[in-house]
């Protein structure tokens, strides 16, 4: 079955739908704002650039979905952005913390890039037809990011410090890279046809993709349980509500002056 | 406090406008196509017709749908774009409405530039996909 048009879909299709798509804004909002924190300040100027190219990337998808939720909802991408409470936003806890570290940083992006991949091929698979060549053209871009990641990895293991730092970013952010794969809305999303595979099979698919990469440099992922608060339930840290509060700051000043 | 899209907000100041259209007889697809060769990349020295982000343009009964897609999705100059191709169609007589809409279903590749597309951003500097010579021109 295919939906090709929202005003004769059924209504928990719709809900899922919604709930799905605000995630995945949340999440390139929430990742973007977090990568701009490096633009001048990463590892090396070459490094600079491409970091604030993806930052640039993330928020742009942000945009992107924001729209989409906006035509289902009746609202716009600025209120989307700007003007929700945190217990509203649908992200997940991975992305929330500040990133002080450039390994943490590496994994955790990562693990982003690898898990929104998944997530975005099981949309495009999904029955929500128009979707598919947003998703479709997402994930052409987000290959980069990921190769972009996968290069630091090799990098940063092959340097006694840094394969220290990997360790630990990596002990620190698998329960929550594992609960990346939870319903944003009240319905199971896969079950209400939102993605063309159920989330345990993309939650494995996330494991086998981003295991085998830190197993190819001798790196072995943790043994642990998803986190039990995922983000995508509302359930968010402090952080959160800082980098919400940062990011409307200007907004809220009345200068928006976007386009 | 001055807020987007509220009064006294004018997202077109400073915009340059169009030079004047002349429609030959009925007003056709080709007279709108020829229209939108005016309106720049905000970036580049080329036409979004030449760089193959116009991708369909419908005209029934007054009313203009333009379809156009973007080279990538974190493309800052989106709206800008939207806004330039909405000015520039309602400048051409016979046009009552517009519509723009911005799609991903056939994502742009450099393949959809036009050859003269590919000669002026070589001009302007840029190494340009598919260029004369390298190594894609059998694509």
């Amino acid at each position: 079955m295919t939906v090709d048009n929202l005003e004769n879909a059924e209504e928990s299709f719709v809900n899922a739908l919604e709930a799905e798509l605000l995630a995945v804004a949340d999440d390139d909002h929430v990742m973007g704002n977090r990568l701009c924190d490096w633009t001048g300040v990463a590892p090396t100027v070459e490094e600079d650039v491409a970091i604030s190219n993806v930052a640039q990337d993330e928020l742009g998808h942000a945009e992107l979905f924001y729209d989409q939720v906006a035509e289902i909802r009746e609202g716009s991408s600025q209120e989307l952005a700007y003007e929700r409470s945190p217990e509203e936003y649908r992200n997940a806890r991975l992305l929330e913390a500040p990133f002080e570290d450039w390994a943490d940083t590496v994994v955790r992006h990562y693990c982003y890039d690898v898990a929104d991949a998944v997530r975005l091929r099981a949309l495009a698979d999904g029955e929500y037809e128009p979707i598919e060549g947003v998703a479709q053209k997402v994930l052409d871009e987000e290959a980069y990011h990921t190769e972009h990641g996968e290069v630091w990895i090799e990098t940063l293991a092959a340097d006694v410090e840094g394969r220290e730092r990997l360790v630990a970013a990596l002990e620190d952010a698998w329960a929550d890279a594992l609960a990346f794969f939870e319903p944003a809305g009240e319905v199971d999303p896969a079950e209400a046809g939102v993605y063309g595979r159920p989330l345990d099979a993309q939650r494995e698919a996330f494991v086998e993709r981003a295991g085998s990469t830190f197993e190819s440099v001798g790196l072995s992922v943790p043994d642990v349980d998803p986190a039990a608060e995922t983000g995508r339930e509302g359930a968010h840290s402090d952080d959160l509500e800082e980098l919400l509060a940062e990011t409307r700051e200007v907004y809220e000043q009345g200068v928006d002056v976007g386009a | 406090m001055l807020a987007r899209n509220e009064p006294g907000f004018d997202l077109a100041a400073g915009e340059e406008s169009f030079p004047p259209v002349e429609v030959d007889g009925e007003l056709t697809e080709e007279d709108l196509w020829a229209a939108l060769e005016d309106v720049e990349d905000p970036e580049l020295p080329v036409s979004l017709v030449e760089l193959g982000l116009i991708q369909e343009v419908r005209l029934e009964d007054g009313h203009v749908t333009v379809t156009f897609t973007l080279t990538y999705t974190g493309c800052p100059a989106k709206e800008i774009m939207e806004r330039m191709i909405e000015r520039r169609v309602e400048t051409v007589p016979g046009v009552d409405s517009v519509t723009v809409d911005l799609r991903y279903d056939d994502p742009w590749t450099p393949a959809d530039m036009h050859e003269s597309a590919r000669e002026k951003l070589g001009e302007a500097g840029f190494a340009c996909p598919l260029a004369g010579g390298g190594v894609c021109d059998d694509e």
